[in-house]
Formats: structure tokens, C-alpha cells, sequence
């Protein structure tokens, strides 16, 4: 499933990241990339806030849309 | 390099990690800013001298890795291949390993003779973590230096490895095992081959690296390939291969990130103790980005800013104008002459006119401090969260509300922030709203007439004014998101830099760097601008020679001429001529009406109460607010556009806007209250 439909407080790991080229790329860099364990901090309107490792970044969520994650316990 | 004892260096590093900082301690006043050839992004190289040897620094644009996807990233990475740094300094943020070595990767990869900065040590201590710096030395097979920057704990110690590294470099250019990327592997060795037999490509590339970028879809390295002999046969083979490796393996550029944070996450398991969150961030982060009372709470921060600002800025302010005005009237006669004399140090000559300009330094020094502390702390990254909901509604990206707010001091370091902004459809229309925000200059007008003609209402007259400034602001973003640029606002992914107490000597160093800019800007400009309106009002319109009488000067008789156009207004051709003298600077509308009518800045306003009424007045107003940008703003949007057409079309629409507005207000008002 996307990462923008995880709810807040929700973890997951992401599987496949598939957006466009300078996007991908840019995703990857981040570290947001096959493997990573991402958790949802705030999921309200407007971008998400989110946080892999020690790193938060907010991501908007036609960009969360395009990261594929497994939701986790 | 022809000079044995000069080495060079290049910082490199991701956003957020302290790189300027080290910059700024290794060379001290030894620095030079520019920008890169054709760009707006800063270009900073200085000197660090070190026993007998000299280190010239290049420092980096910060980059998440070394694609093509920005400009940044092409400029930090071709500077690697072409300028060949005799060492490439990695600053890395202790604090996120995982992403920061991915650039590290990268920069190996590409051929660099790596050093690791392992900045932030102090907050790995404070979290409870422990990283073990010989093994991440021996896992990454580079040398690994920890340092503390705003400290200046460990700068020593990484000057002495730079130069370590360079001397090995240059007697032996050892090569170690590459990364391998599993899967994909033999993919890369069959592309390499193809990349080995091209004499053209072998002497010019590291062949894995480019067998590797052409795999991922670099566009940038396929150019530069198509440019080499042989290069096109390479990109064409890179193709097919490509496209077989993404039916067996899936979109090669995510196999390899895939790789590259397999290798890393090994390393971090050897080097690092418990990974711990810094729970003071938690909370904070809480708090600050809450849905309901983030926004309320940087309005707060926002006042407070503005309120240090112009109190803390005041005093220093008046000195300047005042010493200015002193200078001007001690070194009159001095020339003998005066005509030059009254072009010199006259009430508007030179020296007067830069006192004008220079004594919006210090509000600008302080602006700038203010906003580098909230910077240091973590704070501004956040901001562009809370504010995006709202802005992006407008066509605007929340990263345009440091610009915006800075507006309120200045136009021109604002127009200089909106670099922040990474699109340039983003950044144009930050760029184009920017003048409308109320700056510090047109305030100086404002609050002397809103006190004379609205008395205890001044203050909400001002609030007004701030409030019609922004809301323009959002309404030609918006149509200019409806016309000309009709992408929506580009997506974002922000990184949030974990909450820290500022450092008030890094916050000095980098208001330093960016006043002095405004500074260096701003006189070039002024200087030629006042030069032409003091010509024009020192001539006699009739006889072309010199006059003291503005009444009789070019200058009037342009405004008579000029008149007619904003009759419609109300305007008499004195308001007329004032707001001709505002282009050159903003705050010079007031004492270019005190000169008209032949009365002291201090009475200027009461004089003028009884001559026009407030809804005129109100009017003339909110045509100075949103005409076009002064003189030093417009040249910092010709700069930073880079073009003429968008550099014109702010001048003219704002004094489109600015006549329709003012229309508005008078007709509207004498129609309502009946005046």
C-alpha cells in the first residue's frame, strides 16, 4: 500500500519506491528506499511528517502516494 | 596541481550538516562568495593555511547524493570530475549515518580521495550513542575525523588528515574493492567492458562509475557521453542492457540505492552502538507542528522576530542617517564649486542618498541574525510545514514564507531567500510576489502620514495596509498559477534538521555573509540611481543650467508632465515627483514631499493633512505600497531571474496594480463617505 494511507503513529517497511525519474532518485537519496522502516508522526491535511531512522522530513502526499510500504505492528 | 605545497579541497556533504560551519572556521576572512558561472547558487572558496602548506577550499553545494537531478548535485559532482580536488572532505552528520554515507558511496565511487568530518558528536553523546570510529574507518576504508563545528572541536586534527591524505593520494592511487552490487553485478561488468574498449570514455571517466550512472538513467552523464568518441555506441549499449537488467530486477536506480543502503546498514551495525531518538525533539515537534496551534505559535515567534528586529536595530539606524546628514553638511564648500557641492552633500545628494540606503543596514543585520538563529535551531524547516497547507492553496510553496516574512524588513534579501524555494516555477512566482510585503522602507512613510491624517487609527491603518500587501500578494500567485506557470506547486520532501541550541557565533558569521552581500548589491546600484535623479533635480528645466529650486528643476517639470495620468488619483504633480524619487529608495518618498513643499521631514505630514483628505491620502498609499520594487529590489530580481522579461514584468504590473488599487480606494471611498 502507499505510504500516505498509513495513520498516524503506524510504522511500516518500504518495499518499492515508483515515481518519476528525478523523483525516484531524489526519494533514494533520502533514504527512503527498499528496506527502510518508516513511521508515520502526523498525517493531517496538507504534507505528512514522517521519520526513517533519526531523520524527520515532511513529504507531501502526492509524493507518499508513490512510496510502497508494508504496514508493520 | 603545478604548486606542491597548495592542495585542494572540497567540502561535501548533505543540507543541514554543518558544512558552512566548517567552511567558515578553516578559513576565516580568507573567503570569497561568489556564484557559479550562469547560476544562483553560492559559490564559496577560501584559503587555510597550515605549516608551510595552503588548503584552497572549495565548499560544495549541499547535495543528497551525486545524480543529476539538481543543479546542485551536477555542480558538486562535476567539480569532482573536472577540478580533480586533491581531497573531498565528506562532512556527515553523526546523527543520520544511514542517508548521510549514501552520498559518501558515492563520492568514492566517483574516484574522490575521501575524509570524513563526523560532525555532531556532541549530540551523539547527549542521545546515549556510541560510534566507534576506528571501525567506521575500517568498514568505509577512509579516514574518519570527529568534530563538534560550532565548537571548533576537532578542526585541527581533520587539517592535519586532509593533508595526510593528499601526500598518500599523490604517491599512490591505491584501488580497493569496489562496492559490489549483487544482482546486478553482472550487468554492470558486461556494460564495462563495452566501457573499457572506448579510449575516449576510458581516459575522461572512471568506467564503473559511468557504466553505473548510465545504468541508473543519469541524462547528465548520457550527454556528456554523447560528446565523447565512442560515447553514443556506450549510451546506446547502456540502453538494451538497461532494459534487460529492469525485466529481471526491477528499475535499475532502486537495485542499486537498494545496494548501496544494504552495504551501509552493515557498516552502522559494526560501528554504532544503540541507534536512540533525541526525545526533546519529540516534544517539541509536538507542539510546534500541532494542527491547531502551530501557526498561532510562529505568528507569535514571527512578531517576536520583528519586534527584536526594529527595536534592537533603531538606534543604530538613526546614527547612520544622522551621521550621514552630519557628514553631508561638515563637507559642504569643500569643493568650491556649487553645483558639485549641492550634488555632493546636498539634501539630496550623494552622501545624504547613501546614508539613506546604509542606514537600513543595521535592520537588515539584525533581520538576518534573528532568522540565522531560528535557522540553527531547526526551527525554519518546520515553519514550511505548518505554512504549506495555506500557501500551496495560493499557488505558493511553503518554503516561500522566509522569503515573505523577510520581505517585511527588505525586498532585496528577501528576493536573495527565496533560494531556498527548489523549483524555479516555485521560486519565480516567490520572486515576482515578494514586493508587495510591506518592507521597512515604505514603512517610514506610512507611519509618519497614517499618524498625521488618521490619529489614533494609524496603527490599524498600518495593519491595513500589511494585510492588502499579502492578500495581493496571494491573489496575483494565484493568477499567475492560472496563466503562466500552470503546474501545480512542485511536490516536496523536507528534511526536518533535529532541534539544537543556536550557536550566536555561527549566527554572526552567516548574518555577516549575507549583509554584506545586500551591502556590496546595494551601494553599486544606489550610487548610479541617485546620480540621475540628483542630475535632474539640480538642472532648470528652462535653461539647462544649474538651479537649488526643485520648483523650476527637470525633475519638476517631468512630474507637470507626468501628472495628467493620475489626475484621476487626486494626485497633485508634487505627490507625482515624490513617487518618481521612490524608485531610487522607498523611505525617500517622505523627505522628497518635505523638499517639495519646502518644509522639515517633521512637519511634512500635518502639512500635508491639509491639503488632501485621508481617502486620498489612503489611496496614495496603497499605490506607494504596491508600485514597482525599488531600484536595488529590481536589480536583485534581474539577478536572480536571470531575465529581462520577468525583471519588466514585475516593474510593470505592479504599477498596473498600483494605479487600479488606487483608483479603487478613492472612488469607492469619496463615493461611501461622500468627501
Amino acid at each position: 500500500m502507499p505510504l500516505s494511507f498509513l495513520g498516524e503513529g503506524e510504522s511500516g517497511t518500504v518495499v518499492w519506491v515508483r515515481a518519476g525519474r528525478g523523483l525516484t532518485g531524489k526519494l533514494l537519496s533520502m533514504g527512503i528506499s527498499p528496506g527502510a522502516r518508516v513511521r508515520v508522526l502526523k498525517s493531517g491535511p496538507g504534507p505528512l511528517l514522517i521519520e526513517i531512522g533519526q531523520t524527520r522530513m515532511a513529504i507531501s502526499r502526492g509524493v507518499a502516494m508513490k512510496v510502497v510500504v508494508r504496514r508493520e505492528g | 596541481m603545478a604548486d606542491p605545497k597548495m592542495i585542494k579541497v572540497a567540502l561535501a556533504g548533505n543540507p543541514n550538516v554543518g558544512k558552512s560551519v566548517i567552511f567558515n572556521n578553516l578559513t576565516g576572512a580568507h573567503q570569497h562568495v561568489g556564484n557559479w558561472p550562469g547560476k544562483t547558487i553560492d559559490k564559496k572558496e577560501g584559503f587555510h593555511r597550515f605549516d608551510d602548506r595552503t588548503l584552497y577550499i572549495m565548499d560544495l553545494p549541499g547535495t543528497y547524493s551525486l545524480t543529476a537531478m539538481s543543479v546542485e548535485e551536477v555542480i558538486a559532482r562535476d567539480y569532482i570530475i573536472y577540478e580533480r580536488p586533491d581531497v573531498v572532505v565528506n562532512v556527515v552528520d553523526a546523527m543520520n549515518l544511514e542517508r548521510n554515507l549514501y552520498l559518501t558511496l558515492q563520492l568514492k565511487e566517483l574516484g574522490a580521495n575521501v575524509v570524513i568530518a563526523l560532525n555532531k558528536m556532541d549530540l551523539i553523546k547527549k542521545a546515549g550513542m556510541r560510534i566507534d570510529v576506528r571501525k567506521l574507518e575500517e568498514e568505509l576504508g577512509v579516514p574518519v575525523v570527529p568534530t563538534i563545528a560550532p565548537k571548533r572541536r576537532g578542526m585541527r586534527e581533520l587539517v592535519a588528515e586532509v593533508v595526510r591524505s593528499a601526500e598518500k593520494h599523490r604517491s599512490s592511487r591505491s584501488s580497493e574493492e569496489p562496492l559490489s552490487y549483487g544482482e546486478a553485478e553482472k550487468f554492470i561488468k558486461e556494460l564495462q567492458e563495452i566501457a573499457s574498449s572506448i579510449e575516449g570514455v576510458r581516459k575522461l571517466f572512471n568506467t564503473r562509475w559511468v557504466v553505473i550512472k548510465i545504468l541508473e538513467g543519469d541524462s547528465d552523464v548520457m550527454r556528456k557521453l554523447s560528446e565523447v568518441e565512442g560515447g553514443e555506441e556506450l549510451v546506446r549499449a547502456g540502453e538494451e542492457i538497461r532494459k534487460r537488467m529492469s525485466g529481471e530486477l526491477g528499475d535499475p536506480e532502486v537495485v542499486i540505492a537498494d545496494a548501496r543502503y544494504a552495504r551501509i546498514r552493515k557498516v552502522i551495525s559494526k560501528a554504532v552502538g544503540v541507534l536512540k531518538r533525541l526525545p526533546a525533539s519529540d516534544l517539541l515537534d509536538k507542539v510546534l507542528l500541532d494542527r491547531i496551534f502551530g501557526i498561532p505559535i510562529f505568528l507569535v515567534i514571527l512578531w517576536w522576530w520583528f519586534q527584536m528586529a526594529f527595536i534592537g536595530s533603531t538606534p543604530f539606524c538613526d546614527l547612520l542617517g544622522d551621521g550621514f546628514a552630519m557628514l553631508g553638511e561638515a563637507l559642504s564648500g569643500l569643493t568650491g564649486n556649487t553645483v558639485m557641492d549641492y550634488f555632493l552633500f546636498g539634501e539630496y545628494g550623494l552622501i545624504q542618498g547613501l546614508g539613506a540606503v546604509l542606514s537600513f543596514v543595521p535592520l537588515i543585520m539584525f533581520l538576518y541574525f534573528i532568522l540565522s538563529l531560528l535557522e540553527d535551531s531547526g526551527y525554519m524547516a518546520r515553519v514550511a510545514f505548518v505554512m504549506d497547507r495555506i500557501m500551496r492553496k495560493v499557488g505558493l510553496s511553503g518554503r516561500a514564507i522566509v522569503p515573505m516574512i523577510m520581505g517585511f524588513g527588505c525586498n532585496v534579501p528577501a528576493v536573495y531567500a527565496t533560494r531556498v524555494i527548489p523549483d524555479e516555477k516555485d521560486r519565480l512566482i516567490a520572486i515576482l510576489t515578494n514586493p508587495l510585503m510591506l518592507c521597512g522602507a515604505r514603512l517610514v512613510f506610512f507611519s509618519a502620514i497614517a499618524a498625521a491624517f488618521f490619529g489614533i487609527y494609524a496603527g490599524d491603518v498600518l495593519l491595513s495596509l500589511y494585510l492588502l500587501g499579502i492578500f495581493l500578494a496571494f491573489m496575483v500567485a494565484l493568477a499567475l498559477r492560472r496563466t503562466v506557470f500552470r503546474e501545480a506547486v512542485s511536490p516536496f520532501i523536507l528534511e526536518f534538521p533535529a532541534y539544537q541550541k543556536p550557536s550566536f557565533r555561527v549566527a554572526f558569521v552567516r548574518m555577516w555573509d549575507r549583509g554584506s552581500m545586500y551591502l556590496r548589491k546595494a551601494l553599486g546600484v544606489i550610487l548610479i540611481g541617485l546620480l540621475i535623479i540628483g542630475a535632474l533635480t539640480v538642472t532648470d528645466a528652462s535653461t539647462f543650467t544649474f538651479t537649488t529650486d526643485p520648483e523650476n528643476s527637470l525633475i519638476a517639470s517631468l512630474g507637470r508632465s507626468l501628472q495628467p495620468i493620475f489626475s484621476p488619483l487626486h494626485w497633485s504633480w508634487r505627490l507625482v515627483v515624490a513617487m518618481v524619487f521612490g524608485f531610487v529608495a522607498k523611505e525617500i518618498v517622505l523627505g522628497a514631499s518635505a523638499m517639495l513643499y519646502g518644509v522639515g521631514e517633521e512637519e511634512i505630514a500635518s502639512r500635508m493633512a491639509e491639503m488632501y483628505s485621508p481617502v486620498d491620502m489612503y489611496g496614495y498609499m496603497t499605490f506607494i505600497l504596491i508600485y514597482m520594487p525599488c531600484i536595488v529590489t529590481v536589480a536583485a530580481i534581474r539577478q536572480e531571474t536571470g531575465s529581462w522579461k520577468w525583471t519588466s514584468f514585475s516593474v510593470v504590473y505592479g504599477l498596473i496594480l498600483a494605479y487600479l488599487v488606487n483608483l479603487v480606494v478613492v472612488t469607492l471611498g469619496h463615493l461611501i463617505l461622500g468627501w
